[in-house]
């Protein structure tokens, strides 16, 4: 009997042995209880202007800092002037106030260590501001002075608008940042303002005057919400709030509604060709929900559980760990406070397993919504957060930030609580039933940025796929009015009497003309002499052999491609470039009165000039007709020596060649400089010439 | 809470913040586990937190030709879990791995055999590393080791691998000290080095993504090749394509046995965290660590540059021009010096290069200059760089940065200046005190780097003995055409690349 107890007894031992024994070390850890969560006492008012404030004491370090945040963002942008609120945030910091220069601004913060930034997102604005405690009393007082009297000053706008469109120029050299941007459009269509570009064409719009118009409409104090924190006494710095910000005059008008968002996306397979990438980059998704929707608790955990939780979602374990398809994946459905949020999932992988990765996608997403959740996946999800809320506490800057991003929402300024609250309470039947409810496969937009040469399998493996074109548009020049049946009438007519004036018929039966040509160039700054031969053969064809300073320099365009050699080296060149200005040059424009396809739209008569708009050349541009009837003149966008903009070409000395009349001087113009000057010492037309000279390209 | 602080506030009062700064070292101290791994804590209680950080003293300088980017490839399987964690079954599992590292092993034999490989063969080695690989999936418990953190709050669970040191950071709530302890010292123990071979496409992708779609990617890693002859230095810390593709598992093992050692580790803990509470922790856990030899230094010393290198990139993004000029390490007397002509020529709106590329002659929409590239611990360079403004040429650009070098060679900068950079480096300085992890990271970065953490707090001293004599000098010296590498990308139309 009692070996039997003992035996027993041993078995149990065992047992638990073995129990303990199947628990691995992480599993039998005893945590201590969490000490609470401090919250930092946040004092609040509101000014008799309207602007509420909040602050909080922290004087862990001799630091502070604020933010004002505002009604005012890109959205609100006009759309023939996309880019205004980007633009007048960057001079409202750099172009200084009434009373001090921006580069005096410069010396005068950078002096201290302090900082003063502005800076505009899609629904609202900021300025803000850091500094050590010692310089809180003259640096507090200049923030109040960036918001409330900004210079504005003339070169600082000009040199705000020229760096956008700087990076306007390079906003398709990373493709990270092409996919979202585009898929935004796509999903939301082009003239969303929460989706709308600026272009050059829109930034070249916006002037000083329109800084001021802005700033006068959004930078009102009841639009306005400010937050401070660091080494303060709240007492003595409401006081300074108060010189700073009191006399700030109230709009008293209603703050403009954000715009609506509606659906109006076409589910399908969209592509733009990259040539220097060996992966294709992927977003794939529809819209999402607002935040005010009752199951964004449900979704977020879902969302924890699927992609955003980095190693521990499902698309990072399976697409990543598992398949090695891509070094960096997520996704979910996405929550905005002022419309239904753009739910997406992102990733990139090699160009030979695109498709793969695309579908492998949609298979997770089937099998959320067919399968659903487990309950381990949500007591990880749900864990998780619990245990990192604390994090949202370990930084009183990031506390009344957040309260400060509630208030402008109207959200609760406690909401971080209520959704820790919610987020307890989620079942995993909830979150089987918003996976339902908000995925949708038959709306997915699917949009691939890759190298068309290296997908393979390819795309159309997904669905027709439609060409996405990422081609940033070049600065408009004019805008024409709309062509009426008599402009057109007009237009045709004087072009006509142009034509006729030159040659008449002669100019159909020309082929080419060789020309041979002094001229002076500028080239950063300098006039550069040179000479040599120019030979053009219509439609395509142009090649030039320039002597500058003792260097040859020869360039060609077969009309395909075009290349330029010099003692440095033989490379290729944009053809587009030599073609456009064949197209658009003297001799070919006027040969093509009459010409299927190419439009003349009289404009109106300027400075002895009749102006008429040239369609169906390539490019648009506008040509003038002088009092004799001559062509005189061309206007278009190019490049100038301060990037792009409109070149005047203009021409004179005109005599006559084997009967057609030719201009024998030209000087182009750009922002009402000379950068080019030609005079022609002798012009043939039909010079014999092999085709192959025209070629070479590597 | 609050005793503290308010210590801090008088002397904040009592002796500006050289004071401060005086006091903040107070709350740092250090100890060192018998297996010789030194251990810093940086005591702030203001919130329930944590941050930690594992500094390993071996980046890419310790690879060599075959073996490029295993620095980077071991860093990511320490997130591959251990015998322990993450298994299912690890005897099974093991025999599975040594399959699949076997089938690895012949595949790759028969591919290097290039054109003369047999076709019909390598399709059937390579249909059986295929199978093996998948056969050692299965026993895997996924991603355990960030799953088992991040459920028990864990927050910004990540690592970073540079040319000098990969470390490995965490942020915890103050409860799950032992968690941390316990899962950070496992990984270097007993590394399961699983789902190797799947790890490398990963990386793979990760290389295409930071390099080889990446026009700034592709520059930066010409450049290097084209600075270093001789040094480490010259090839990108993730490596070659190829070596990443032909790396095995004992490659691997190997290079974890040589380098994570105690001895070459620091750890720096920044938070709601008490030294002598800590202390027996890290012995129970750290302590496990084998005691073993320091790998052997890295001695290739690059020598002098002959000439100026150049190359150039044509390629369908836009223009983007980088020089640079090889200087000393970060323990080099001149270092300071150059930490100063950063800021007076590059950092915000009153440096002398946005004033004169950005603001005035309208050249470059961003020029400055930085150091650290590619690492700290051997001699590295100073890179200038410029990204032009639309319609204005790289060359434009280089030939206004020279001129600038030259009124540094030959006049001496304003006193203004040189006071904005040493009010600049004290305010930095405050401001990294902000982050429990920068400081943590700052702690252990001075401890492996500088010969002692303590030195953060006299990197000031070094700054504000920087005189305007010495700024001409060292430009004189080192800014010369000889010691110049220049890249550049030049746009060339899409498609039109040669």
């Amino acid at each position: 009997m009692t070996r039997r107890i003992l035996w027993t007894l041993a078995i149990l031992a065992l047992a638990a042995f073995a129990l303990a024994g199947d628990k691995k070390p992480y599993e039998t850890f005893q945590y201590p209880k969490l000490a609470d969560i401090q919250l930092p006492e946040v004092v609040q008012f509101t000014l008799p202007n309207g602007l509420r404030v909040m602050l909080v004491e922290d004087h862990q370090l001799p630091l502070v800092a604020g933010r004002l945040m505002l009604r005012a963002g890109s959205v609100f942008d006009p759309a023939e002037k996309a880019g205004l609120s980007g633009v007048a945030m960057e001079v409202l910091r750099t172009g200084g106030t009434s009373r001090m220069t921006g580069d005096e601004l410069d010396a005068f913060l950078e002096n201290r260590a302090a900082f003063i930034e502005a800076g505009s997102g899609s629904e609202f604005a900021t300025v803000g501001f850091n500094c050590l405690s010692e310089n809180f009393g003259e640096v507090f007082p200049l923030f109040g002075s960036v918001v409330q009297d900004p210079g504005f000053r003339e070169e600082k706008v000009a040199l705000a608008k020229d760096q956008t469109k700087s990076g306007i120029s390079r906003r398709n050299d990373e493709p990270q940042s092409i996919v979202f941007r585009e898929f935004s459009r796509i999903l939301l269509g082009k003239d969303n303002p929460y989706a709308q570009l600026e272009e050059y064409a829109t930034i070249d719009a916006i002037s000083r005057d329109d800084l001021k118009a802005f700033h006068k409409a959004f930078f009102l104090p009841e639009n306005g919400i400010l937050a401070l924190w660091g080494d303060i006494d709240a007492k003595k710095v409401k006081k300074a709030v108060q010189e700073a910000f009191g006399g700030w005059k109230k709009g008293g008008t209603k703050p403009t509604a954000y715009p609506a968002v509606p659906d109006l996306s076409k589910p399908g397979v969209y592509f733009s060709d990259k040539s220097d990438l060996n992966q294709g980059y992927i977003v794939l998704g529809h819209r999402g929900i607002r935040m005010d929707n009752p199951d964004y608790f449900a979704v977020e955990v879902m969302n924890k559980i699927f992609g955003t939780e980095g190693f521990s979602s499902r698309l990072m374990q399976h697409i990543r760990t598992e398949k090695g398809l891509t070094y960096g994946i997520f996704g979910g459905i996405d929550a905005e406070f002022t419309h239904d949020g753009t739910t997406t999932i992102y990733t990139f992988t090699k160009s030979g397993s695109v498709v793969e990765a695309v579908q492998a996608i949609k298979d997770e997403v089937k099998v959320l919504m067919e399968k659903g959740v487990t309950q381990e996946e949500l007591d990880r999800a749900k864990d998780g957060y619990l245990n990192k809320f604390v994090f949202n506490f370990d930084n009183v800057g990031q506390i009344v930030r957040r309260m400060q991003y509630y208030t402008f929402y109207n959200f609760p300024q406690d909401f971080i609580l209520k959704t820790k609250a919610a987020i307890e309470k989620v079942t995993v039947a909830d979150v089987n039933r918003v996976a339902k409810k908000y995925w949708h496969p038959d709306k997915f937009v699917t949009y691939v940025v890759g190298n068309a040469a290296e997908i393979q399998p390819p795309l159309d493996g997904l669905g027709k796929v439609h060409p996405w074109d990422i081609a940033i548009p070049k600065p408009k020049g004019e805008a024409a009015p709309e062509a009426t049946a008599d402009t057109l009438a007009q237009g045709l007519e004087r072009m006509k009497a142009a034509a006729a004036k030159a040659g008449g018929e002669k100019l159909a039966a020309i082929k080419g003309l060789k020309s041979a040509l002094k001229m002076t160039v500028d080239m950063g700054g300098q006039m550069i002499a040179m000479d040599g031969v120019a030979w053009v053969v219509f439609p395509d064809k142009t090649r030039v052999e320039m002597n500058m300073m003792g260097m040859k320099i020869v360039q060609a365009c077969d009309g395909q491609k075009a290349w330029v050699e010099s003692p440095q080296g033989k490379q290729n060149i944009p053809a587009e470039e030599m073609t456009a200005d064949l197209k658009r040059g003297y001799l070919n424009v006027l040969r093509s009165v009459g010409a299927e396809g190419v439009v003349f739209q009289f404009l109106r008569e300027e400075a002895g000039l009749a102006l008429v708009g040239v369609k169906g050349l390539g490019d648009e541009f506008t040509v003038g007709l002088d009092a004799e009837g001559r062509l005189a003149e061309v206007r278009y966008q190019g490049k100038t020596p301060n990037g792009f903009g409109t070149v005047v070409e203009r021409y004179s000395d005109f005599r006559s060649v084997d009967g057609v009349l030719l201009p024998h001087a030209s000087e182009a113009l750009a922002d009402g400089a000379v950068i080019q000057k030609v005079s022609v010492t002798e012009q043939s037309l039909n010079p014999v010439v092999d085709p192959a000279f025209f070629g070479g390209a590597q | 809470m609050h005793k503290r602080l308010f210590v801090v506030l008088l002397l904040l009062a009592a002796f500006g913040f050289a004071g401060a700064l005086d006091e903040l070292q107070k709350n740092i101290s250090e100890f060192t586990l018998s297996n010789g791994l030194k251990v810093i804590v940086y005591e702030d209680h203001m919130a329930p937190v944590f941050s930690a950080v594992t500094y390993a003293d071996v980046g890419s300088v310790n690879e060599h030709v075959g073996i490029t980017g295993l620095a980077h490839i071991f860093e990511h399987m320490a997130f591959k879990g251990t015998s322990v964690i993450g298994a299912t079954d690890w005897e099974k599992e093991k025999a599975a791995i040594e399959k699949e590292e076997a089938a690895f092993l012949a595949f790759r034999a028969e591919r290097n055999k290039g054109p003369l490989a047999d076709p019909g063969k390598l399709k059937a080695l390579e249909a059986d590393f295929q199978a093996a690989k998948e056969a050692s999936k299965a026993l895997v418990e996924g991603n355990a080791f960030a799953r088992i953190v991040e459920r028990e709050g864990c927050e910004g669970l990540n690592a970073s691998t540079s040319f000098d040191q990969t470390q490995y950071y965490y942020n915890f709530p103050s409860n799950k000290v032992e968690l941390w302890a316990y899962m950070e010292s496992e990984r270097f123990l007993d590394p399961a080095l699983r789902e190797f071979h799947t790890e490398m496409e990963v990386i793979s992708e990760e290389r295409r993504m930071g390099i080889e779609s990446q026009p700034t990617g592709r520059l930066f890693e010409e450049f290097l090749g084209a600075a270093y002859l001789a040094h480490p230095y010259s090839v990108f810390v993730i490596g070659h394509m190829s070596d990443i593709q032909n790396m095995s598992r004992a490659d691997a093992m190997a290079f974890y046995r040589a380098h994570y050692i105690p001895r070459n580790l620091v750890v720096a803990v920044a938070g709601d965290v008490y030294p002598e509470k800590l202390k027996p922790v890290m012995e129970k856990y750290f302590g496990r660590l084998e005691d073993r030899p320091l790998p052997p230094a890295v001695t290739t010393v690059e020598p002098p540059q002959r000439g100026e290198r150049r190359v150039k990139i044509k390629d369908p993004s836009q223009p983007f021009v980088i020089m640079g000029y090889h200087k000393g390490a970060f323990n080099d007397p001149d270092d300071p010096v150059f930490s100063a002509i950063t800021d007076i020529m590059g950092e915000g709106r009153t440096s002398r290069l946005y004033k004169r590329l950005v603001r005035d002659e309208k050249l470059a929409l961003a020029a400055a200059a930085f150091t650290g590239l590619p690492g700290n611990k051997y001699p590295g360079l100073f890179i200038f760089y410029a990204v032009p403004m639309q319609g204005k040429t790289n060359a434009e650009n280089e030939a206004a940065i020279l001129d600038e070098i030259e009124k540094l060679k030959n006049e001496p900068v304003t006193a203004e200046e040189l006071q904005r950079v040493k009010t600049r480096a004290k305010a930095d300085l405050i401001r990294s005190m902000q982050n429990p992890t920068g400081i943590a990271v700052q702690l252990a970065f001075y401890e492996k780097v500088a010969g002692g953490w303590q030195k953060l707090f006299t990197q000031l001293e070094r700054i504000d003995k920087v005189t305007a004599d010495d700024i001409m000098r060292v430009a004189k010296q080192y800014f010369i055409e000889s010691n110049r590498t220049v890249a550049e990308i030049e746009h060339a139309e899409e498609g039109g690349a040669q």
